[in-house]
């Protein structure tokens, strides 16, 4: 799906110009180019383009440089975001990368994301708090005292829990679980949210992949600084990271580097700046888009299905 | 012969370290006037200076620094969604760290103590698993036996169960001799 980005910018300035209904024209239709539009004749504020531009748009000089990988529904138009480097600072606007509307641009269901982000801190939840009945703290089998003629009040047990030292009647009782699930059609609706959430608030960035200069911490601190993204990065990879990138995380606290299968709506909220591979990027589409034309499981989607992605 | 006295004054109160912590009750709790020259380390600007007895104000603790990038906070719930984007092998309950009786299941207190009695109930010590046992039996008559639904269900005890009495049959005379068609 990656291509080489435009050979001049000058170039790729009037093709940016058509705006997106002729990038998602370029992205519908086959792999290369079809006829477009020639660029106006009337002078522009940006400097001048190349001499003769050819009116037909070769894949090479397209600004698309990764098409969505599992077709939209007629009437879909794609979201698009800047497709850049990690490789040096300035890189990053290489090109364009295409990412499906029904993972990317949702409905922005708040609601979902609330309910997402409480049940991913709840459900692991277990509770260790305990405190012992009159039952079970030692002692107080003997009544201390006989029922009447002493003038104090009448009691049963030194441990009743009027006593000092009783038991306690209704305190949190033994290790409590809160565990409880979401339907799982709500659960990939709330990673659907939250991704359209950060493309939309200008905090999601593509990236090629993760090969970084060198392996000093320093250099992805001064990169984020430059490109304003923030105060941490959540950076997201399919399997295999290159070293450099995993020695340069290591010894930071704001920036983390997860694999796809990682991929949560609590981290995404609290990381400012989401970066995601291409890669990554095509995993993520192909499981989230399948939930939504699949059949209930008649048994469970731990055994073998024939269209699991 | 007064500057001799205050300076054993100074010496025998001089407990303090020179650094001593300069609050707004100055050392706190030890008797005597609160003079700025005289031992004790309250600032002329302190309400308590000049005062005849000083005692502890104590302030409010200092709000405690919290560090929110711990490694355990940066990566909390990663891989909780491990059954969707994971092809389905892991399930996020299996990530749940606890007794083995709680993993990845929720009950009330007497669904809990069944659960435990019946998956480690054989590893516990005697006494506990006494105290279980106990515990076991009150939970199940509280819940089940008392309060209000058992009242109207239950038919109070001396009386039958349509609620009206039957009237008494009387028992069947056979005469001696004659036998029954």
């Amino acid at each position: 799906m990656f291509r080489a980005g435009p050979r001049g910018a000058a170039a790729a300035a009037w093709a940016w110009a058509r705006g997106r209904a002729g990038a998602a024209r370029v992205a519908a239709g086959t792999g290369s180019g079809g006829e477009l539009p020639a660029p106006p004749p009337s002078p522009s504020p940006s400097p001048s383009p190349s001499p003769s531009p050819s009116p037909s748009l070769s894949p090479s000089l397209s600004p698309v440089l990764r098409a969505v990988g599992v077709p939209v529904a007629p009437g879909g138009v794609a979201a698009q975001a800047w497709l850049g480097s990690l490789r040096h600072p300035a890189a990053e606007r290489l090109g364009l990368a295409e990412l499906h509307p029904d993972v990317f641009a949702v409905a922005p269901r708040l609601d979902i994301l609330h309910a997402v982000a409480t049940w991913q801190k709840n459900f692991k939840r277990i509770s260790y708090a305990k405190v012992k009945t009159r039952a079970e703290v030692r002692g107080g089998g003997r009544k201390p005292w006989r029922q009447k003629g002493t003038g104090r009040a009448r009691h049963s047990s030194i441990r009743s829990p009027l006593w000092r030292g009783g038991g306690i009647a209704h305190g949190p009782r033994g290790p409590t679980s809160y565990y409880y699930l979401l339907p799982m059609k709500v659960r990939v609706l709330g990673l659907k949210t939250a991704l359209t959430v950060k493309l939309m608030q200008d905090q999601l960035h593509v990236v090629d992949n993760l090969e970084v200069p060198t392996a000093d911490p320093r250099y992805l601190q001064d990169l984020a600084r430059y490109r304003h993204w923030g105060s941490s990065v959540l950076i997201v990879d399919v399997d295999e990271m290159p070293e450099n990138i995993e020695k340069a995380v290591a010894g930071l606290k704001t920036i983390t580097l997860i694999p796809v299968v990682g991929l949560n709506v609590h981290s995404m909220l609290k990381h400012q700046t989401l970066v995601l591979t291409v890669a990554a990027v095509d995993f993520l589409e192909k499981k989230l888009l399948w939930h939504d034309a699949r059949y209930s499981p008649l048994y469970p989607f731990s055994m073998p299905y024939s269209d699991i992605p | 012969m007064l500057a001799l006295v205050r300076a054993a004054g100074r010496a025998l109160a001089g407990r303090a370290l020179p650094g001593a912590s300069r609050g707004i009750s100055g050392d706190g709790g030890r008797p005597g006037p609160a003079r700025p020259g005289c031992g004790s380390s309250l600032p002329l600007s302190s309400p308590l200076a000049g005062l005849s007895r000083t005692f502890r104000v104590r302030e409010p603790p200092k709000p405690q620094q919290v560090d929110r990038w711990t490694e355990k906070r940066a990566l909390f719930g990663v891989y909780d969604n491990v059954g969707i984007l994971g092809g389905f092998q892991m399930h996020p309950k299996d990530l749940i760290v606890g007794p083995k009786w709680l993993r990845g299941w929720r009950g009330n207190e007497l669904q809990r103590c069944l659960r435990k009695k019946k998956m480690v109930g054989d590893r516990m010590f005697v006494s506990d698993y006494h105290k279980l046992n106990k515990r076991i039996r009150f939970l199940y008559r509280r819940f089940n036996r008392t309060g209000l639904s058992q009242l109207s269900s239950r038919p109070p005890r001396g009386e039958p169960l349509l609620g009206v009495p039957l009237p008494r049959v009387p028992p069947l005379r056979v005469p001696p001799g004659r036998p029954l068609t």
